[in-house]
């Protein structure tokens, strides 16, 4: 079989694998597959080019800070150390980014069956094995040209083409290396969500397992923020080492590749001994990166076709069974189910990605001078634009399980309630947090951290709103699912509602402050403001409701 | 006899398509009542509608008296479903599940035991009951959805192409089930396009193409409307649904295909 045929080949059951990715996060849409296939088709391309726009730009945005920091900045040491910092870190930046990125993108891939048809044509292995490593690669072949090219062009430009090779090798590297990890990791990820014993053990490396791989994305996304720092770190960090500490980290991947690249371009600049670990280490990566380009594909083939066992033996337990009230039983079953999907257990982490979004801003602006009640009333604004976003998100959970809540019978109001108090979560940790961050800083008054403990009640005001009017826009009443990837628009819509809804007390308390100057009035009026919008809210959800 | 199901002169329309165009029958409470027809025919819109998943655009369904658009709830605490989706809560056991629906159902935790207990010994699915219900096989699926079905002990059992894609022993299983419901009291609404099933099962069937119900009663008075004495269902609804030339020429030119 010719590469462009198997190109071909693999370009169709990428999108199997697209497709089915967007139906494990969505089964919901199963039903609709049937009555508007079109409609589907657009919106898993839109997702696509979205997804596609969002990894371009972040690995674009960092190839070019790399290059810049590593080429141009002169206060990180000196030239040999900076280009050979500046490629490692590069590689490591794309090696978690590949990762993090693509997770839960791969999960349609252990979907069994994607490659079962090409499976009866009369293929040979190797050639099965080739086609599921190309359809794997070209689920992700934007970034992986992206990082393929960008970085050693830039470094072609600025320093030569030894390096720019040398860079390229190591892109190569890093690209097949961590396809095999990510594939490793695909697999365990899977097998541990899939699996259940009900030991508190299974339950915590299952939560544990979901969290680290949501706060590695949140990282992956936030990078940029963080380059300059670490950049500097790295290189202070081999330069107070001496010859031996380069040594010994020209040894590890992907610094190899980096301190390669500064032997090239700078020769016996930088001591013997490291040159030989580099070139003795590089070499013995790029076998690894063959190996594992191999071993993928043979890997990804017996998986596809069988899809990941998740099957273990499992000690049988009494048939019994213990009920809850009906709000209770809501919330744990959504609990579980969030405990066990990469995108749901993202909603948990909402506090500490504003923590991380928001010490930047705060230190930033507490630099000039003490910080006012202004920033608080920003940082919660943030908060409650993340709290539309937040009940969508649990209304997620709900895209499982259509056909057993078809016949229940549960009244949209007692659904809301249950997702109203679960979205409560996010929002009463993010308050608290930003409290807390508020405290770490010179404050023009010790009032100010209450602004967002004050806020904490109108999580729920926003929760309900937002909640019912999603259930009225998208189930005519009735309480229904939402993807926060499929729907986006409607995401975008809570996201909007969030805000604005939230934002009404903190008017409150700033028309209080600029009219008064006086922190207690200005609290007293962001409480009265909350408690008249809650009850105008509530007098309103019944009207959009449906059972 | 008095009627589980009430359906009075339904329509329901997607846009410019109407689903289910002016429909009426009811089942008997105790019977076993099949709507047939061929993919698309409106079948399962019209059991959406029954279960008050969706709005009519005119006309009315109840169930044992309560309206379903007026009180879904109301019709959801006395009917037992099973939709044509299996779209369960793929990252809960079985387990898991049935504590949902019984918490859901305020069903007291003793009894729920027992009767979850006696399904799943009757239904061999002790080795499932704590896998997640991912892992099971469509024939598994099948079983944990009828006994959330069942759980509650309904009155009236509505179940979608139950015997889509399932294996002989579930399939077997399966009628076995329906027919000890309606023994005991209970009434079955089933939707299929599995004639030999409808022919073996239901004690009336209502045949529906293209929206319109085209034809309800028993075998024998639906042999008489057609015109097609001691013919099988699946004759008798072609005849009714007008496809016997449509069939017939397909067939022909398979055969000739084939030959080629």
């Amino acid at each position: 079989m010719r590469f462009s045929e198997r190109w071909k080949l693999a370009g169709i059951i990428s999108a199997e694998v697209r497709f089915k990715g967007y139906l494990e996060m969505n089964p919901s849409n199963l039903a609709r597959v049937k009555e508007n296939p079109g409609k589907i088709a657009r919106s898993i391309k839109s997702n696509s080019r979205f997804s596609t726009f969002i990894t371009t730009a972040l690995i674009f945005s960092l190839s070019v800070l790399t290059a810049v920091m590593a080429f141009v900045d002169d206060s990180i040491g000196v030239p040999q150390t900076r280009l050979a910092v500046g490629l490692s870190i590069f590689l490591v930046l794309s090696f978690v980014l590949l990762i993090f990125l693509n997770l839960s993108v791969t999960t349609g891939f252990f979907t069994a069956d994607v490659i079962s048809f090409p499976a009866t044509l009369p293929l040979s292995k190797k050639d099965l094995d080739e086609l599921s490593l190309l359809a794997f690669i070209r689920v992700f072949i934007a970034p992986t040209i992206l990082i393929l090219t960008i970085f050693p062009i830039i470094t072609l430009l600025a320093i030569g083409p030894g390096p720019a090779l040398v860079a390229l090798a190591g892109c190569a590297a890093t690209v097949s290396i961590s396809i095999g990890a990510l594939t490793k990791m695909s697999i365990w990820f899977r097998k541990k969500s899939h699996q259940v014993d009900g030991s508190r053990m299974n339950t915590l490396v299952r939560v544990s397992a979901s969290l680290g791989l949501a706060l590695g994305m949140v990282v992956a996304f936030s990078m940029g923020s963080w380059l300059p720092s670490l950049i500097h770190f790295i290189a202070d960090l081999s330069t107070g080492m001496g010859t031996q500490g380069s040594s010994v980290l020209a040894l590890l991947f992907p610094f190899s590749f980096g301190f390669l690249a500064s032997a090239v371009q700078f020769g016996l600049g930088l001591p013997y001994a490291t040159i030989l670990a580099a070139v003795g280490a590089s070499v013995m990566y790029a076998g690894v990166a063959i190996i594992s380009y191999r071993r993928t594909g043979s890997a990804l083939q017996q998986i596809s076709v069988g899809g990941v066992s998740t099957k273990r033996t499992l000690e049988l337990r009494d048939v019994t069974l213990s009920t809850k009230t009906v709000l209770k039983s809501i919330i744990s079953k959504d609990l579980k189910l969030a405990t066990r999907n990469i995108g749901s257990s993202f909603i948990f982490i909402i506090p500490l990605f504003l923590a991380v979004f928001l010490f930047p801003m705060m230190a930033g602006w507490s630099e000039s001078e003490a910080l006012r009640s202004l920033t608080a009333l920003v940082s919660v604004e943030y908060g409650n634009f993340f709290a539309g976003i937040t009940i969508i998100s649990v209304m997620m959970f709900d895209t499982q399980g259509a056909s057993i809540q078809a016949g229940l019978p549960i009244r949209s109001r007692k659904m809301l309630n249950a997702k109203v108090a679960m979205a409560m979560f996010p929002y009463v940790g993010s308050m608290i947090l930003i409290s807390i961050l508020l405290s770490l800083f010179p404050l023009t008054s010790p009032l100010i951290p209450l602004i967002p403990l004050v806020q904490i009640p109108c999580g729920y005001t926003v929760a309900l709103a937002v909640g019912a009017f999603t259930y009225w826009k998208r189930g005519g009443g009735r309480a229904v699912s939402i993807s926060v990837v499929a729907d986006s628009g409607m995401t975008f819509l809570a996201a909007i509602m969030g805000a604005l809804i939230g934002i009404v007390p903190l008017v409150g308390y700033g028309a209080a402050m600029i009219l008064t100057g006086n922190h207690i009035i200005s609290l007293a009026t962001q409480v009265l403001v909350m408690i008249v919008e809650l009850v105008l809210v509530r007098s309103q959800v019944p009207k959009l409701l449906k059972d | 006899m008095s009627e589980a199901v009430k359906i009075v002169n339904l329509v329901k329309s997607y846009g410019n398509l109407v689903a289910v165009n002016d429909v009426s029958f009811d089942v008997k409470e105790g019977e076993i009542f099949g709507i047939l027809g061929p993919n698309g025919a409106g079948k399962t819109t019209a059991i959406k509608v029954l279960m008050g998943l969706l709005d009519p655009d005119s006309g009315s369904a109840e169930v044992f008296g309560i309206s379903s658009s007026e009180d879904p709830i109301g019709v959801k605490r006395i009917v037992g479903y099973v939709p044509e989706e299996q779209q369960l809560y793929e990252s809960l056991t079985p387990r898991e599940m049935f504590e949902f629906i019984a918490s859901v159902r305020e069903l007291p935790e003793e009894k729920a035991s027992k009767r979850v207990a006696e399904f799943v010994h009757a239904l061999d699915f002790e080795k499932y009951y704590d896998s997640m219900v991912v892992t099971l096989s469509q024939g598994n699926k099948q079983k944990a959805m009828l006994i959330a079905a069942l759980l509650h002990k309904p009155k009236l059992l509505i179940l979608d192409e139950p015997f889509s894609g399932l294996d002989v022993r579930t399939a077997s299983i399966m009628k076995d089930v329906i027919k000890i419901h309606t023994e005991n009291g209970g009434s079955v609404l089933l939707s299929t396009h599995i004639m030999e099933v409808a022919e073996a099962m239901c004690d009336r069937v209502g045949i529906l193409d293209e929206g319109k119900l085209v034809a309800v009663g028993t075998l024998e008075e639906l042999r008489d409307v057609s015109q097609r004495e001691g013919a099988t269902l699946e004759n008798v609804f072609l005849a009714l649904t007008e496809q016997e030339d449509e069939v017939r020429e397909g067939i022909d030119q398979l055969r000739e295909a084939l030959a080629k």
